[in-house]
């Protein structure tokens, strides 16, 4: 996560990016929870809506390890499979909580 | 229609011009702290009534902040600047480009600073060292030696040698932060601020450099200007007081993308924008009030996706138009101005179709096909940048866009040293090209200085002049990617196999004109080059 290029590309400053991030940080945490509950009740579509909302954000904030993983779930949701979502899920969980973490230590 | 112009100012265009640029940058600077508390207040106030709003609520949000934000500008008077502010000043001025060494040096003696120059960085390290500051012009007398360093000094990053970037670190450690410093860089996108305010910058701004912005830019930098410096300052914040007029509609559902949208939005200058989070509330804003230059919509959302959404407000559109044409048609039957009638009806109907440009995260091959089939003029995808946004809105959105359906007012710059040419060149246009608007420069460099603010369509130079000629001017606009489509015309009395004729026509002229040539042949290259 390189907020000084992100702020570079988007031409805003620093403090723009931050306040970016943690509004991230708090829709993802929810989205996660959201999608992870989803999966449970095997609801497909609910699924695929958070996948797709985690997707957008990340893709925007330039986040593309979980721009992508969030894609491959979003693509099988969206068929209203279910296979192989929670391992996926998981992964993404991981990538995000230590997101989190380094987001912490910097501000 | 276009020859009012010059009917209602029978004086000088040059002069109106020039006079009102002291006043326009005074209420300029003015308003750029009111705005920004406009704009937030304005921010709190539309997401809550928002909310309102998708509950059924009553009340307008455009109607709202209207009044709000003439209140604020009525109470609050823009408090004079000090001119004199910025008086013999010294500032260091470091470019390897001679043009733009001379043509910075010339806006900073407007303000009645005094420029020092170097040409790399290695001679402004030296100067610094010695603490030799010779202000030849200055109220000291020549080769009195000015004891501190230079309040301010503004960076080429492009610099042979030690690079910019290298430069102003140097110079923070040895002046210890005494010197502030503004970037200079001649890529408009490059957004470098956030590599300049690490290398110890204060102000970031990308050339041709504006008179108007740079002096603005010291007096901030300074602390001279009504805004504090906090951050780096770059030409986007102080562009945020030249708010563009246009109003914009952004469907998007994700919260955070909707956040970014706003503060891109917002940085670009385009404090007018609208953020709906479905394609139906879009609908709904449009069928309520069409007056949006234009809509930037995601594809994916809930209640209704981008693509539906698109099809409803054409669907809606060229319903209400023909109305609107029906309605104008019948009410210009007693209008005997042909031309007036003709106008209205284009008028109206160009109000019917507001651009539509899609936002998507998945490049998917047929999706642009498919945006396109369903009414959609265009196509980005994300992530988001900010020169995809201000391609969309130059494409789309017409730049005179209050009254777009009259030709678009070319802008000549004539640049000739011999006052009675100067103005039988004037006249002459006036007479035979009175939709034209005329701006005189007297040399090369004088030109330089009035390029960035005037940005001409086309320029009309003289070839042999003092202090700067016609071709090294050209040369200079040649180099700027801001004027490539600026057209050039030199004129002059030399024979076409001068050396001087050849230079100018390496430079990259788009014609030259022979001396004495016909006044008509003089109208004729312009039109041609303008229709070009």
């Amino acid at each position: 996560m390189e907020i000084d290029k992100l702020a570079e590309r988007l031409g805003l400053d620093v403090e723009d990016i931050i306040e970016l991030l943690e509004l991230y940080m708090e829709t993802t945490t929810s989205d996660l929870a959201q999608l992870k509950g989803a999966i449970e009740v095997k609801d497909a579509q609910l699924a695929h809506a958070k996948a797709h909302s985690i997707k957008g954000a990340s893709g925007n904030l330039g986040l593309d390890e979980i721009y992508e993983l969030a894609k491959e779930i979003d693509d099988i949701a969206r068929v209203n499979a279910l296979d192989g979502l929670k391992d996926m899920v998981q992964i993404l969980e991981e990538k995000f909580n230590s997101l989190v973490e380094e987001f912490e230590k910097k501000s | 229609m276009g020859g009012d112009m010059w009917a209602q100012s029978p004086g000088n265009c040059q002069l109106s011009i020039e006079d009102c640029m002291p006043s326009r940058v005074h209420t300029q600077t003015g308003r750029l702290k009111d705005d920004k508390t406009v704009i937030k207040n304005q921010s709190n106030h539309q997401s809550s009534i928002t909310n309102h709003q998708s509950k059924g609520g009553p009340g307008s949000v455009f109607y709202f902040t209207a009044t709000f934000k003439k209140d604020i500008k009525a109470s609050k008077q823009p408090a004079p600047l000090n001119i004199d502010a910025l008086k013999g000043k010294p500032i260091l001025i470091v470019d390897d480009n001679e043009t733009a060494l001379i043509v910075a040096a010339e806006i900073v003696k407007r303000a009645k600073m005094v420029p020092v120059l170097a040409r790399s960085g290695e001679e402004a390290l030296d100067r610094l060292k010695r603490k030799s500051i010779v202000t030849g012009q200055s109220s000291l007398a020549k080769g009195e030696i000015n004891d501190h360093f230079p309040e301010i000094a503004l960076i080429d990053i492009a610099l042979p040698g030690i690079s910019g970037h290298e430069l102003a670190s140097k110079i923070s450690t040895l002046t210890s932060g005494e010197t502030k410093m503004i970037a200079l860089s001649g890529n408009l996108f490059s957004g470098a601020s956030a590599e300049s305010k690490k290398a110890g910058f204060s102000g970031f701004l990308p050339k041709p450099v504006r008179p108007k912005v740079l002096t603005d830019l010291i007096r901030t930098v300074l602390g001279l200007g009504e805004k504090q410096p906090q951050d780096i300052v770059t030409q986007h914040s102080i562009k945020e007081a030249v708010s563009h007029d246009i109003k914009i509609l952004y469907a998007e559902d994700n919260q955070v993308n909707q956040l970014l949208g706003k503060k891109i939005f917002k940085r670009m200058g385009y404090d007018n924008t609208e953020i709906v989070p479905d394609g139906l509330e879009a609908v709904n804003r449009i069928k309520k009030n069409s007056h949006y230059d234009i809509i930037f919509m995601d594809l994916q959302m809930p209640n209704m996706g981008g693509l539906e959404a698109t099809g409803a407000i054409r669907k809606w559109e060229t319903k209400d138009s023909s109305q609107v044409i029906a309605h104008s048609s019948q009410s210009t039957e007693n209008i005997e101005d042909p031309n007036l009638s003709a106008m209205s009806y284009q008028l109206s109907a160009q109000s019917g179709h507001i651009p539509i440009v899609a936002l998507t995260a998945n490049a998917m091959k047929g999706d642009r096909e498919m945006c396109i089939e369903a009414g959609m003029d265009d196509y980005m995808t994300k992530p988001f940048k900010r020169e995809d946004i201000q391609r969309m809105i130059s494409k789309w959105v017409p730049r005179t866009k209050a009254a777009p359906q009259v030709p678009k007012k070319a802008k000549i710059l004539l640049v000739e040293d011999e006052e009675k040419m100067r103005n039988s060149i004037i006249r002459l246009l006036r007479k035979e090209m009175p939709a034209t608007t005329v701006m005189t420069a007297e040399d090369g460099i004088d030109a330089s200085t009035k390029l960035g603010s005037f940005a001409p369509d086309l320029i009309l130079t003289d070839i042999m002049m003092p202090r700067m000629d016609g071709a090294e001017f050209v040369k200079y606009v040649r180099k700027t990617d801001r004027y490539a489509k600026t057209k050039i015309i030199a004129m002059t009395v030399l024979h076409k196999d001068d050396s001087r004729v050849l230079d100018i026509i390496n430079a990259g002229v788009e014609k030259v004109l022979y001396k004495t040539c016909e006044n008509e042949d003089i109208v004729l290259a312009i039109k041609d080059t303008l229709e070009d």
